[in-house]
């Protein structure tokens, strides 16, 4: 076995084991879009959740999903903002649910 | 390769970071790897065991990546060895700060892992 096909491998046994620490951290951004969506704002779950959106975006990346690892970094800033407005929960859901799609297809 | 085996401590309060970064330098690059999830125990296993290099995350709980380098920096027995932080914020003028604080390289996160123990030996020139 070449040492491409032992990392692959050794790293999909990875994937399966921190799998649900990946779906928490999800959880924890949907959370946050939820309030947003009905215009419930709050700032410490925006805050907490942003952390999360930083978490996941290192976890998709080292398990190869680079662009669903960008995408969350994007939700990272976004939640970050102090003035983010309810107009925002859209864009946020559309990359939340394309996150949740490519962790699903992994 | 072609480097000899080498010994890393990695410091990283989140697990799967830690576990995949170990992972992937036992298995491509055959280095022996320690693992410290925090400022703390980080320190200490530095001074136990003194590593070759250390691998830094910036962004922890408690005490951080800079504040453990000063703690490293300022320990007899673990001054000279090399820091490579860990972080996704790899713009310029943060790497210029780590390096200024005393690190000796910036590595970004996520990282590849199959790259990884590539990455650090280009680095300190190994």
């Amino acid at each position: 076995m070449s040492s491409s096909e032992e990392v692959a491998r050794k790293l999909d046994a990875l994937w399966q084991r921190f799998l649900p620490t990946i779906l928490a951290r999800l959880a924890a951004i949907e959370v946050a879009i939820e309030s947003l969506e009905t215009g419930r704002l709050d700032r410490e779950r925006n805050r907490n959740a942003s952390e999360e959106a930083h978490k996941l975006a290192g976890s998709l990346g080292i398990f190869g999903l680079a662009s669903t690892s960008a995408m969350s970094s994007e939700i990272e800033n976004l939640l970050s903002q102090p003035d983010l407005a309810e107009s925002m929960a859209a864009e946020l859901r559309k990359m939340f649910d394309s996150i949740k799609r490519e962790i699903e297809n992994r | 390769m072609g480097r000899h085996s080498k010994h890393i401590l990695l410091i990283d309060d989140e697990d799967d970071i830690r576990e995949v970064a170990a992972m992937s330098l036992e298995t491509v690059a055959g280095w022996r790897v320690t693992c410290a999830r925090s400022c703390a125990e980080g320190v200490k296993l530095a001074e136990d065991a003194t590593p070759d290099a250390i691998l830094l995350d910036v962004m922890m709980p408690d005490q951080d990546g800079p504040q453990t380098l000063r703690l490293l920096r300022q320990n007899a027995k673990t001054k000279s060895i090399p820091v490579l932080f860990l972080t996704a914020k790899v713009q310029p003028v943060e790497r210029q700060r780590l390096k200024d604080i005393g690190a000796s390289g910036t590595l970004a996160k996520p990282f590849d892992p199959m790259k990884l123990a590539d990455e650090i030996a280009q680095t300190l020139g190994w």
